[in-house]
Protein backbone atom coordinates (compact mmCIF):
# COMPACT_ATOMS: atom_id res chain seq x y z
CA UNK A 1 0.00 0.00 0.00
CA UNK A 2 1.32 3.57 -1.18
CA UNK A 3 2.30 6.31 1.98
CA UNK A 4 -0.99 8.17 0.64
CA UNK A 5 -2.92 5.12 1.12
CA UNK A 6 -1.68 4.45 4.57
CA UNK A 7 -2.46 8.08 6.10
CA UNK A 8 -5.85 7.80 4.68
CA UNK A 9 -6.56 4.70 6.02
CA UNK A 10 -4.88 6.10 9.71
CA UNK A 11 -7.66 8.71 8.99
CA UNK A 12 -10.14 7.08 8.24
CA UNK A 13 -9.67 4.80 11.87
CA UNK A 14 -9.27 8.19 13.94
CA UNK A 15 -12.28 9.39 12.20
CA UNK A 16 -13.88 5.98 12.98
CA UNK A 17 -12.58 6.04 16.58
CA UNK A 18 -13.74 9.74 16.94
CA UNK A 19 -17.34 9.11 15.81
CA UNK A 20 -17.55 6.32 18.14
CA UNK A 21 -16.48 8.31 21.12
CA UNK A 22 -18.49 11.27 20.49
CA UNK A 23 -21.67 9.19 20.15
CA UNK A 24 -20.78 7.35 23.22
CA UNK A 25 -20.26 10.52 25.41
CA UNK A 26 -23.64 12.14 23.65
CA UNK A 27 -25.71 8.84 24.75
CA UNK A 28 -23.77 9.24 28.37
CA UNK A 29 -24.24 13.04 28.62
CA UNK A 30 -28.41 12.28 28.21
CA UNK A 31 -28.31 9.39 30.73
CA UNK A 32 -26.27 11.22 33.02
CA UNK A 33 -28.86 14.92 32.41
CA UNK A 34 -31.74 12.22 33.11
CA UNK A 35 -30.68 10.79 36.42
CA UNK A 36 -28.91 14.64 37.49
CA UNK A 37 -32.50 16.19 36.38
CA UNK A 38 -34.70 13.54 38.58
CA UNK A 39 -32.26 13.79 41.47
CA UNK A 40 -32.27 17.62 41.65
CA UNK A 41 -36.27 17.88 41.30
CA UNK A 42 -36.43 15.31 43.53
CA UNK A 43 -33.45 17.38 45.53
CA UNK A 44 -35.44 20.87 44.78
CA UNK A 45 -38.77 18.92 45.99
CA UNK A 46 -37.38 18.15 49.47
CA UNK A 47 -35.61 21.44 50.02
CA UNK A 48 -38.68 23.22 49.53
CA UNK A 49 -40.59 21.22 51.99
CA UNK A 50 -38.26 20.92 54.62
CA UNK A 51 -37.89 25.00 54.70
CA UNK A 52 -41.64 25.29 54.61
CA UNK A 53 -42.48 22.81 57.29
CA UNK A 54 -39.14 24.10 59.65
CA UNK A 55 -39.29 27.50 58.75
CA UNK A 56 -38.03 30.03 61.61
CA UNK A 57 -39.86 32.60 63.50
CA UNK A 58 -43.23 30.64 63.99
CA UNK A 59 -43.59 31.58 67.35
CA UNK A 60 -43.37 35.17 67.45
CA UNK A 61 -45.87 35.10 64.21
CA UNK A 62 -47.97 32.96 66.24
CA UNK A 63 -48.01 35.78 69.89
CA UNK A 64 -48.30 38.32 67.08
CA UNK A 65 -51.21 36.88 66.23
CA UNK A 66 -52.76 35.75 69.37
CA UNK A 67 -51.94 39.22 70.82
CA UNK A 68 -54.28 40.70 68.08
CA UNK A 69 -57.04 38.79 70.67
CA UNK A 70 -58.04 41.26 73.88
CA UNK A 71 -56.39 39.51 77.04
CA UNK A 72 -59.83 38.58 78.76
CA UNK A 73 -60.45 36.12 75.89
CA UNK A 74 -57.47 34.57 75.94
CA UNK A 75 -56.95 31.73 78.66
CA UNK A 76 -54.69 28.64 79.02
CA UNK A 77 -51.63 29.74 76.99
CA UNK A 78 -48.77 27.09 76.83
CA UNK A 79 -45.60 27.36 74.70
CA UNK A 80 -43.37 24.58 74.81
CA UNK A 81 -40.31 24.04 72.15
CA UNK A 82 -42.35 23.97 68.99
CA UNK A 83 -45.89 23.38 70.16
CA UNK A 84 -48.61 25.88 71.42
CA UNK A 85 -51.86 25.40 73.01
CA UNK A 86 -54.38 27.92 73.86
CA UNK A 87 -57.94 28.50 73.98
CA UNK A 88 -59.99 31.26 72.86
CA UNK A 89 -63.00 32.45 74.36
CA UNK A 90 -65.90 34.40 73.17
CA UNK A 91 -64.39 35.23 69.91
CA UNK A 92 -66.58 37.02 67.27
CA UNK A 93 -67.81 36.31 63.77
CA UNK A 94 -64.46 38.60 62.39
CA UNK A 95 -62.29 37.47 65.13
CA UNK A 96 -62.38 33.66 64.68
CA UNK A 97 -62.06 34.28 60.75
CA UNK A 98 -59.27 36.12 61.09
CA UNK A 99 -57.50 34.08 63.94
CA UNK A 100 -58.20 30.82 61.74
CA UNK A 101 -57.05 32.71 58.39
CA UNK A 102 -53.65 33.66 59.61
CA UNK A 103 -53.30 30.01 61.00
CA UNK A 104 -54.00 28.31 58.32
CA UNK A 105 -51.50 30.55 56.32
CA UNK A 106 -48.48 29.62 58.68
CA UNK A 107 -46.60 26.18 58.12
CA UNK A 108 -47.57 25.06 61.33
CA UNK A 109 -49.77 21.44 61.91
CA UNK A 110 -53.10 21.37 63.32
CA UNK A 111 -52.78 18.65 66.35
CA UNK A 112 -56.00 19.48 67.86
CA UNK A 113 -58.35 22.00 66.35
CA UNK A 114 -62.11 22.42 68.12
CA UNK A 115 -64.52 25.62 67.55
CA UNK A 116 -67.39 25.17 69.88
CA UNK A 117 -70.38 28.10 69.51
CA UNK A 118 -71.29 29.59 73.08
CA UNK A 119 -74.34 31.77 72.16
CA UNK A 120 -73.38 34.33 69.41
CA UNK A 121 -69.65 33.84 70.11
CA UNK A 122 -66.89 30.85 69.50
CA UNK A 123 -64.96 28.80 71.71
CA UNK A 124 -61.52 28.32 69.92
CA UNK A 125 -59.55 25.48 71.17
CA UNK A 126 -55.56 24.57 69.29
CA UNK A 127 -52.94 22.59 69.49
CA UNK A 128 -50.23 23.58 67.19
CA UNK A 129 -46.57 22.03 66.69
CA UNK A 130 -44.21 23.23 64.17
CA UNK B 1 -24.15 -9.62 -34.41
CA UNK B 2 -22.87 -6.18 -33.14
CA UNK B 3 -24.72 -6.49 -29.98
CA UNK B 4 -22.29 -10.10 -29.26
CA UNK B 5 -19.65 -8.81 -30.66
CA UNK B 6 -19.97 -5.87 -27.26
CA UNK B 7 -20.60 -8.69 -25.42
CA UNK B 8 -17.50 -10.51 -26.11
CA UNK B 9 -15.64 -7.36 -25.85
CA UNK B 10 -17.10 -5.84 -22.57
CA UNK B 11 -15.86 -10.01 -21.16
CA UNK B 12 -12.46 -9.84 -22.99
CA UNK B 13 -12.07 -6.53 -21.15
CA UNK B 14 -13.09 -7.93 -17.49
CA UNK B 15 -11.12 -11.02 -18.09
CA UNK B 16 -8.04 -8.69 -18.71
CA UNK B 17 -9.32 -6.79 -15.54
CA UNK B 18 -8.45 -10.18 -13.54
CA UNK B 19 -5.61 -11.25 -15.83
CA UNK B 20 -4.10 -7.64 -14.30
CA UNK B 21 -2.41 -6.89 -17.83
CA UNK B 22 -0.75 -3.84 -18.59
CA UNK B 23 0.06 -2.61 -21.57
CA UNK B 24 3.02 -4.30 -23.33
CA UNK B 25 5.81 -2.75 -23.48
CA UNK B 26 9.68 -3.66 -25.77
CA UNK B 27 11.76 -1.77 -23.50
CA UNK B 28 14.69 -0.50 -25.36
CA UNK B 29 17.42 2.26 -25.23
CA UNK B 30 16.17 3.88 -28.55
CA UNK B 31 12.57 3.93 -26.91
CA UNK B 32 11.52 8.01 -26.68
CA UNK B 33 7.71 7.72 -26.09
CA UNK B 34 5.08 5.49 -24.51
CA UNK B 35 1.56 5.80 -25.00
CA UNK B 36 -0.33 6.88 -21.45
CA UNK B 37 -1.60 3.83 -19.83
CA UNK B 38 -2.22 3.33 -16.42
CA UNK B 39 0.79 0.14 -16.04
CA UNK B 40 2.64 -1.18 -18.27
CA UNK B 41 4.24 -4.61 -19.02
CA UNK B 42 7.61 -4.59 -19.80
CA UNK B 43 9.43 -6.78 -22.32
CA UNK B 44 13.18 -6.13 -21.53
CA UNK B 45 15.57 -6.29 -24.29
CA UNK B 46 19.35 -7.85 -23.83
CA UNK B 47 20.31 -3.79 -23.00
CA UNK B 48 18.23 -3.90 -19.92
CA UNK B 49 19.83 -7.67 -18.20
CA UNK B 50 22.15 -10.14 -18.52
CA UNK B 51 21.12 -13.85 -19.21
CA UNK B 52 23.52 -16.92 -18.79
CA UNK B 53 22.57 -20.73 -20.06
CA UNK B 54 23.88 -23.69 -18.01
CA UNK B 55 23.36 -26.97 -17.10
CA UNK B 56 23.05 -27.87 -13.91
CA UNK B 57 21.99 -31.17 -12.13
CA UNK B 58 19.28 -29.05 -10.17
CA UNK B 59 15.49 -29.95 -10.29
CA UNK B 60 13.67 -27.02 -8.53
CA UNK B 61 13.62 -23.21 -9.78
CA UNK B 62 14.26 -21.97 -5.85
CA UNK B 63 17.44 -23.96 -6.17
CA UNK B 64 18.45 -22.69 -9.35
CA UNK B 65 17.80 -18.51 -8.06
CA UNK B 66 19.95 -19.89 -4.85
CA UNK B 67 23.01 -19.76 -7.11
CA UNK B 68 22.06 -17.44 -9.88
CA UNK B 69 24.38 -14.71 -7.96
CA UNK B 70 27.32 -16.55 -8.20
CA UNK B 71 26.79 -17.95 -11.76
CA UNK B 72 26.01 -14.44 -13.03
CA UNK B 73 28.65 -12.87 -10.71
CA UNK B 74 31.26 -12.36 -13.42
CA UNK B 75 29.25 -10.64 -15.55
CA UNK B 76 27.93 -7.94 -13.08
CA UNK B 77 29.37 -4.55 -11.02
CA UNK B 78 29.30 -5.91 -7.37
CA UNK B 79 27.82 -2.59 -6.06
CA UNK B 80 24.48 -2.77 -7.90
CA UNK B 81 21.52 -4.18 -6.92
CA UNK B 82 20.29 -7.11 -9.30
CA UNK B 83 17.39 -9.30 -9.28
CA UNK B 84 17.65 -12.71 -10.03
CA UNK B 85 15.29 -14.84 -12.26
CA UNK B 86 15.63 -18.04 -13.36
CA UNK B 87 13.66 -20.20 -16.18
CA UNK B 88 14.08 -24.19 -16.94
CA UNK B 89 14.32 -24.17 -21.08
CA UNK B 90 15.04 -28.17 -22.14
CA UNK B 91 17.73 -29.53 -19.58
CA UNK B 92 19.19 -26.37 -18.63
CA UNK B 93 18.74 -22.89 -16.56
CA UNK B 94 18.49 -20.06 -18.07
CA UNK B 95 19.44 -17.11 -15.21
CA UNK B 96 18.72 -13.67 -15.85
CA UNK B 97 19.82 -10.49 -13.82
CA UNK B 98 18.11 -7.22 -14.33
CA UNK B 99 18.71 -4.20 -12.27
CA UNK B 100 15.34 -2.66 -11.28
CA UNK B 101 16.90 0.93 -10.67
CA UNK B 102 17.77 1.21 -14.08
CA UNK B 103 14.93 -0.09 -15.62
CA UNK B 104 12.88 2.95 -13.54
CA UNK B 105 15.25 5.33 -14.05
CA UNK B 106 15.25 4.79 -17.78
CA UNK B 107 11.71 5.09 -17.76
CA UNK B 108 11.30 8.31 -15.74
CA UNK B 109 13.86 9.77 -17.86
CA UNK B 110 12.81 9.05 -21.90
CA UNK B 111 9.04 8.66 -20.66
CA UNK B 112 8.25 10.14 -17.16
CA UNK B 113 6.96 7.23 -16.09
CA UNK B 114 6.64 6.39 -12.17
CA UNK B 115 7.89 3.13 -10.96
CA UNK B 116 4.68 2.12 -9.19
CA UNK B 117 3.15 1.75 -12.89
CA UNK B 118 5.34 -0.82 -13.66
CA UNK B 119 3.34 -4.01 -13.46
CA UNK B 120 5.30 -7.55 -14.90
CA UNK B 121 8.10 -7.90 -16.82
CA UNK B 122 9.26 -10.21 -19.41
CA UNK B 123 12.79 -10.96 -21.42
CA UNK B 124 13.34 -10.94 -24.67
CA UNK B 125 14.78 -14.08 -25.07
CA UNK B 126 11.63 -15.35 -24.05
CA UNK B 127 10.29 -14.37 -27.37
CA UNK B 128 12.73 -16.93 -29.30
CA UNK B 129 9.92 -19.13 -30.70
CA UNK B 130 8.98 -15.72 -32.84
CA UNK B 131 12.75 -14.73 -33.37
CA UNK B 132 13.83 -17.80 -34.77
CA UNK B 133 11.13 -17.36 -37.72
CA UNK B 134 11.60 -13.28 -38.15
CA UNK B 135 13.54 -10.45 -36.71
CA UNK B 136 11.59 -8.23 -34.42
CA UNK B 137 11.76 -4.62 -35.92
CA UNK B 138 12.42 -1.83 -33.03
CA UNK B 139 12.84 0.83 -34.82
CA UNK B 140 13.98 2.06 -38.48
CA UNK B 141 17.52 1.33 -37.76
CA UNK B 142 17.68 -2.24 -35.18
CA UNK B 143 15.93 -4.94 -34.60
CA UNK B 144 16.24 -7.79 -32.12
CA UNK B 145 17.08 -11.11 -33.29
CA UNK B 146 19.25 -14.51 -32.08
CA UNK B 147 22.63 -14.69 -32.23
CA UNK B 148 23.85 -17.87 -30.96
CA UNK B 149 20.81 -18.90 -29.41
CA UNK B 150 20.59 -15.41 -27.11
CA UNK B 151 18.29 -12.51 -28.47
CA UNK B 152 20.48 -9.61 -29.25
CA UNK B 153 20.02 -6.06 -30.55
CA UNK B 154 21.59 -5.13 -33.82
CA UNK B 155 21.38 -2.67 -36.59
CA UNK B 156 18.90 -3.51 -39.45
CA UNK B 157 22.20 -3.80 -41.96
CA UNK B 158 23.76 -6.34 -40.58
CA UNK B 159 20.86 -8.70 -41.34
CA UNK B 160 19.91 -10.03 -44.60
CA UNK B 161 16.19 -10.16 -43.89
CA UNK B 162 13.72 -8.40 -45.67
CA UNK B 163 11.04 -8.92 -43.38
CA UNK B 164 10.73 -8.00 -39.58
CA UNK B 165 8.27 -8.78 -37.01
CA UNK B 166 5.98 -5.73 -35.00
CA UNK B 167 6.18 -5.94 -31.85
CA UNK B 168 2.54 -6.30 -30.69
CA UNK B 169 0.59 -7.07 -27.50
CA UNK B 170 0.42 -10.52 -29.56
CA UNK B 171 3.83 -11.04 -28.84
CA UNK B 172 3.40 -11.62 -25.09
CA UNK B 173 5.34 -14.30 -23.58
CA UNK B 174 3.81 -16.86 -21.68
CA UNK B 175 5.42 -16.77 -18.34
CA UNK B 176 5.60 -13.10 -16.38
CA UNK B 177 7.59 -12.44 -13.93
CA UNK B 178 7.00 -9.17 -11.22
CA UNK B 179 8.66 -6.45 -11.17
CA UNK B 180 10.77 -5.65 -7.67
CA UNK B 181 11.30 -1.76 -7.38
CA UNK B 182 14.51 -0.77 -6.82
CA UNK B 183 13.25 0.91 -3.30
CA UNK B 184 10.28 2.36 -2.20
CA UNK B 185 9.65 4.56 -5.06
CA UNK B 186 9.77 8.74 -4.75
CA UNK B 187 5.93 8.19 -5.65
CA UNK B 188 4.78 6.10 -3.29
CA UNK B 189 6.74 7.93 -1.06
CA UNK B 190 4.88 11.43 -1.51
CA UNK B 191 1.66 11.96 -0.50
CA UNK B 192 -0.35 13.49 -4.02
CA UNK B 193 -2.22 16.22 -3.18
CA UNK B 194 -5.51 14.67 -3.34
CA UNK B 195 -4.40 12.51 -0.91
CA UNK B 196 -3.17 15.71 1.37
CA UNK B 197 -6.24 17.37 0.71
CA UNK B 198 -8.46 13.67 1.87
CA UNK B 199 -6.44 13.27 5.35
CA UNK B 200 -6.76 16.68 6.04
CA UNK B 201 -10.50 16.78 5.66
CA UNK B 202 -11.20 13.82 7.31
CA UNK B 203 -8.70 14.82 10.25
CA UNK B 204 -10.68 18.04 10.34
CA UNK B 205 -13.86 16.05 10.98
CA UNK B 206 -12.67 14.18 13.36
CA UNK B 207 -11.84 17.11 15.28
CA UNK B 208 -15.18 18.33 14.77
CA UNK B 209 -16.48 14.59 16.35
CA UNK B 210 -13.84 14.96 19.43
CA UNK B 211 -14.85 18.51 19.77
CA UNK B 212 -18.37 17.16 20.16
CA UNK B 213 -17.40 14.35 22.35
CA UNK B 214 -15.47 16.91 24.66
CA UNK B 215 -17.84 19.36 25.23
CA UNK B 216 -20.49 16.60 25.82
CA UNK B 217 -17.94 15.08 28.34
CA UNK B 218 -17.86 18.66 30.03
CA UNK B 219 -21.60 19.54 29.60
CA UNK B 220 -22.18 16.13 32.33
CA UNK B 221 -19.33 17.77 34.54
CA UNK B 222 -20.97 20.99 34.69
CA UNK B 223 -24.33 19.26 35.24
CA UNK B 224 -23.21 17.53 38.29
CA UNK B 225 -21.13 20.27 39.64
CA UNK B 226 -24.62 21.93 39.62
CA UNK B 227 -26.00 19.08 41.42
CA UNK B 228 -22.98 19.32 43.89
CA UNK B 229 -23.57 22.78 44.53
CA UNK B 230 -26.85 22.20 46.44
CA UNK B 231 -25.53 18.93 48.10
CA UNK B 232 -22.18 21.36 49.50
CA UNK B 233 -25.39 23.55 50.85
CA UNK B 234 -27.75 21.12 51.90
CA UNK B 235 -25.00 17.80 53.21
CA UNK B 236 -27.97 16.03 55.39
CA UNK B 237 -29.45 15.59 51.60
CA UNK B 238 -26.55 13.33 50.31
CA UNK B 239 -27.27 10.20 51.31
CA UNK B 240 -30.50 8.65 49.28
CA UNK B 241 -31.58 7.30 52.48
CA UNK B 242 -31.60 10.45 54.81
CA UNK B 243 -33.01 11.96 51.81
CA UNK B 244 -35.65 10.13 51.37
CA UNK B 245 -36.96 9.37 54.86
CA UNK B 246 -36.88 13.39 55.22
CA UNK B 247 -38.41 13.76 51.90
CA UNK B 248 -41.39 11.48 52.97
CA UNK B 249 -41.51 12.90 56.40
CA UNK B 250 -42.16 16.53 54.93
CA UNK B 251 -44.55 15.06 52.06
CA UNK B 252 -46.94 13.55 54.97
CA UNK B 253 -47.34 16.36 56.88
CA UNK B 254 -48.00 18.34 53.39
CA UNK B 255 -50.54 16.12 52.63
CA UNK B 256 -52.32 16.13 55.93
CA UNK B 257 -51.78 19.78 56.60
CA UNK B 258 -53.09 20.53 52.74
CA UNK B 259 -56.54 18.33 53.88
CA UNK B 260 -56.79 20.05 56.86
CA UNK B 261 -56.79 23.90 54.96
CA UNK B 262 -58.61 22.85 52.84
CA UNK B 263 -61.16 21.26 54.97
CA UNK B 264 -61.90 24.71 56.61
CA UNK B 265 -62.13 26.26 53.15
CA UNK B 266 -65.05 23.70 52.32
CA UNK B 267 -67.15 24.15 55.78
CA UNK B 268 -66.37 27.97 55.25
CA UNK B 269 -68.57 27.24 52.08
CA UNK B 270 -71.25 25.86 53.72
CA UNK B 271 -71.85 28.10 56.41
CA UNK B 272 -74.58 31.89 55.96
CA UNK B 273 -77.00 33.30 57.62
CA UNK B 274 -79.46 29.91 57.22
CA UNK B 275 -76.81 27.71 58.23
CA UNK B 276 -74.84 27.96 61.44
CA UNK B 277 -72.01 26.44 62.48
CA UNK B 278 -72.14 24.91 65.95
CA UNK B 279 -68.87 22.77 65.73
CA UNK B 280 -65.79 21.71 64.68
CA UNK B 281 -63.78 19.40 65.73
CA UNK B 282 -60.46 18.36 63.69
CA UNK B 283 -58.07 16.01 66.06
CA UNK B 284 -56.18 12.50 65.07
CA UNK B 285 -57.13 12.79 61.86
CA UNK B 286 -60.52 12.99 61.62
CA UNK B 287 -62.91 15.31 61.69
CA UNK B 288 -66.87 15.96 62.72
CA UNK B 289 -68.83 19.59 62.18
CA UNK B 290 -72.48 20.25 62.75
CA UNK B 291 -74.48 23.09 61.54
CA UNK B 292 -78.21 24.25 62.54
CA UNK B 293 -79.61 24.82 58.93
CA UNK B 294 -83.19 26.24 58.67
CA UNK B 295 -85.22 23.86 56.63
CA UNK B 296 -85.17 25.30 53.58
CA UNK B 297 -81.96 25.46 52.92
CA UNK B 298 -81.10 21.84 54.42
CA UNK B 299 -81.05 20.37 50.58
CA UNK B 300 -78.95 23.33 49.19
CA UNK B 301 -75.87 23.54 51.85
CA UNK B 302 -76.44 19.18 51.71
CA UNK B 303 -75.56 19.44 47.53
CA UNK B 304 -72.64 21.88 48.05
CA UNK B 305 -71.50 19.67 51.12
CA UNK B 306 -71.69 16.08 49.24
CA UNK B 307 -69.99 18.22 45.66
CA UNK B 308 -67.50 18.96 48.03
CA UNK B 309 -67.06 15.28 48.62
CA UNK B 310 -68.07 15.79 52.49
CA UNK B 311 -70.33 12.93 54.18
CA UNK B 312 -73.35 14.54 55.32
CA UNK B 313 -75.80 13.17 58.17
CA UNK B 314 -79.11 15.11 58.57
CA UNK B 315 -80.49 15.10 61.81
CA UNK B 316 -83.74 16.88 61.93
CA UNK B 317 -82.61 20.75 61.52
CA UNK B 318 -79.08 19.88 61.93
CA UNK B 319 -76.36 18.61 59.61
CA UNK B 320 -73.68 16.33 61.04
CA UNK B 321 -70.49 16.61 58.50
CA UNK B 322 -67.93 13.86 59.52
CA UNK B 323 -64.84 12.35 58.13
CA UNK B 324 -61.43 10.87 57.64
CA UNK B 325 -58.36 13.53 56.77
CA UNK B 326 -56.82 12.26 53.39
Amino acid sequence: MSKSGLYIVVALIFLIASILFSFTQKKEYYKSLEVVKQERQELEKTIALKELWSAKGIKSKMEKILNSIPKAKKVNYKYKRGRVEFKLNSLTDKEINRVLSKLAKMPIQFKKLLITRSGDNFILECLCVW
Amino acid sequence: MHLNLTILVERWKVLSLFGNNGTLILLHKGLNSIKKASKYDLVLSPQFYISKREKLPIKYAFQAKKVAPSILEEYLPSEYGYEYIVLKDGDSWLFFAYSPKDVEEFLKSCCNINPNKINKIYFADQLKPILRKLPIGIDEKNALTLIDNSATIVPRSMLDSDRYAKFTKKLRPKQSFNFKPSSKSNSDNKVSKGAVFTIISILLLSVAFLAEALSYKKAIKVEQESLDKIYTKYPELKGKLIRDSIKKKYENIEKKERAVRELLDKLSQLTSKKSILDKVDIQNGKFTAQFRVEPKEIKRVEAIATAANLKVKRINSTLLVEGVLK
